[in-house]
């Protein structure tokens, strides 16, 4: 069990989508879990406390929040390859058609004038840390996410 | 590194704040805010349903087709008999995916005492497969219909860009024939699992649901009362809390209730056969409502929607589906006009309005979703639910771990509601 490489999905702020597509994967997603430790996976299992050293992190969503921020600091210090997958942590995707000098009027049109955003801006992942390889789609394709499942092994030895 | 305490196993970024002295309990949304409606502003209308379908992996379905109801609303434009067919389909097979992710990959682990839906494989295989045959399932039947099960790429305001080949339907309906039996198994499963006991009175809201087909023209309540869906901003108030980034839903002050739970508990005698007979001693009360119950709610939709779903492939095969769809052009409006879209994603009813201009551009865009509808109901039951505990003085853990329970419950899509 501890001799199986480190595997962990995070998700900042998206629609999920991403996430849902590696459930796409149905036999395939076990087959795979059987190989790796998942170290993380917010949707699906609960959190073992502490994050290990991890060799390969899944980042989906977009940067959105100080929380999305920090927990992608945290994760690049603790991960050998981070992968960002799905267009929302690629590019910032919808979220970032709303420019930061616009950002004050679209919140008070949303929320009214009184209310304190969490959100700071929207930015993909490459613009806070180093990112190793990025997975289009909105949302990747499920012969795309297979492809890097199998890919993962030359990803860890790089 | 620690992660943030989130409530695991829901959709979305929630932490759950439990007072226990005063008994009070708080579930504070931190999701970011992606801001869709203001996104919407000065967009083509025609781009609505492509954008709001990204608001939820898990409904995105959902999305696109009230976001397509609304455009369709202010342009007064109405789909034919074929498109109208499709997207019931549509939203069985929505129904089914949504319902499904909940039960068996968020919900069953917590029964199970297992910590994940990927342990359940090893302990439980013959369920694990029912599981994943549903999923291939829904999966396909939104792929033959939509394009794809997550964010759809077949449907237009107006109708289809593509209709789905009668091979292809007759494939589906053979696979939904293959899948019933078994199926009655899986939900099975749900109907015997044991919920805790606590009783509070909350109102139900839904649209009517007269085929039980998730496209009803009128809301009604539990109470009696009625309205229209073009009048919901008069009904249903969003209020901004500031320790949350999703509004807080309440109807006429309270806080109420929407989605599978209250769809039985309205409509049950008009469930199709199979899923009748399995609801047939299952009937919630919103005056002794118990959220828990929602569970058993949304494994009677599952069978109901498999039962729909053919039902709808028949009535598709009986009709002359011509090879393409005959293009709609969308009509100039002379002034601003609001269009009103709603139906009953698997969550509850979805509202979205949106005002569009002579240009054919989006001035004014609201969204209503049935999470925060829901929200202010989660935490009135959180309350309930922890008096009883504390009661039976539960550990400050045991109570946490119920609670968690109670909000998974609800199948929060925490994503939805801060769209």
């Amino acid at each position: 069990m501890d001799n199986k490489p480190r595997i962990a999905i995070f998700d900042l702020t998206d629609c999920e989508g991403c996430e849902l597509q590696f459930l796409g994967l149905k036999e395939k997603l076990l087959d795979f879990a059987q190989d790796y430790e998942i170290a993380s996976w917010r949707l699906v299992q609960p959190h073992k406390g502490d994050l290990p050293e991890i060799d390969v992190a899944i980042i989906q969503g977009t940067v959105i929040t100080d929380a999305d921020a920090e927990l992608v600091r945290k994760v690049r210090e603790k991960a050998k390859a981070v992968v960002a997958i799905g267009e929302c942590a690629r590019t910032g995707w919808i979220p970032a058609w709303i420019e930061k000098e616009n950002q004050p009027r679209a919140v008070a049109y949303v929320y009214g004038d009184q209310y304190k955003p969490h959100r700071t801006a929207a930015l993909p992942v490459k613009s806070i840390v180093k990112v190793d390889l990025e997975l289009p789609g909105c949302p990747p394709e499920l012969t795309v996410l297979e492809n890097f499942l199998n890919n993962i092994p030359n990803l860890i030895n790089q | 590194m620690n992660l943030p305490d989130y409530v695991t196993k829901i959709e979305g970024h929630g932490v759950l704040n439990i007072h226990f002295k005063e008994c009070k309990a708080r579930l504070e949304i931190t999701e970011g805010e992606r801001l869709f409606e203001a996104v919407l502003l000065g967009q083509n209308a025609s781009r609505a349903p492509f954008i709001t379908s990204r608001i939820c992996g898990v409904c995105p379905t959902a999305h696109n087709l009230t976001s397509i109801l609304a455009v369709e609303d202010a342009l007064k434009i109405k789909p034919d008999e074929i498109t109208f067919e499709l997207r019931k389909l549509m939203l069985s097979g929505q129904v089914i995916f949504s319902h499904l992710l909940h039960l068996f990959f968020l919900v069953l682990p917590d029964y199970y005492n297992v910590p994940s839906a990927l342990a359940l494989a090893d302990k439980f295989p013959a369920e694990y497969h029912l599981a994943l045959n549903l999923k291939r399932l829904s999966d396909h039947l939104l792929t033959v219909v939509g394009g794809r099960p997550i964010h759809p790429t077949t449907t237009i305001v107006g109708g289809f860009i593509k209709y789905p080949a009668k091979g292809n339907l007759v494939t589906l309906q053979n696979e939904i024939a293959d899948v019933l039996d078994e199926a009655e198994d899986f939900v099975k499963i749900f109907m015997s699992i044991e919920c805790p006991e606590y009783r509070r009175e909350s109102e139900y809201l839904s649209l009517t649901n007269d085929n039980y087909d998730l496209l009803g023209n009128t809301v009604i309540s539990s109470s009696g009362a009625q309205f229209e869906p073009k009048n919901y901003r008069d009904e249903i108030k969003e209020t901004v809390k500031d320790y949350s980034t999703a509004k807080f839903g309440t109807h006429r002050e309270k806080p109420f209730n929407v989605g599978a739970i209250a769809r039985i508990s309205m409509f049950h005698d008009k469930l199709n056969p199979k899923a009748k007979k399995m609801a047939s001693e299952f009937h919630p009360d919103s005056k002794n409502h118990n959220a828990f119950e929602n569970i058993r709610a949304q494994a009677i939709e599952l069978m109901h929607f498999l039962e729909e779903a053919s039902i709808i492939i028949d009535q598709l095969l009986n009709m002359e589906i011509p090879e393409k769809p005959t293009p709609v052009s969308l009509p100039k409006l002379s002034q601003n006009t609001w269009g009103i879209g709603a139906i009953e994603a698997p969550r509850g009813t979805l509202y979205h309005a949106y005002e569009i201009g002579p240009d054919g551009k989006i001035v004014n865009a609201d969204i209503v979703t049935p999470t925060v509808q829901n929200l202010t109901s989660i935490e009135a039951d959180a309350e309930a639910l922890l008096q009883i505990l504390k009661l039976d003085q539960k550990t400050q853990n045991i109570c946490v771990q119920e609670l968690e329970k109670l909000i998974r419950a609800y199948d929060p899509c925490i994503t939805c509601s801060v769209h």
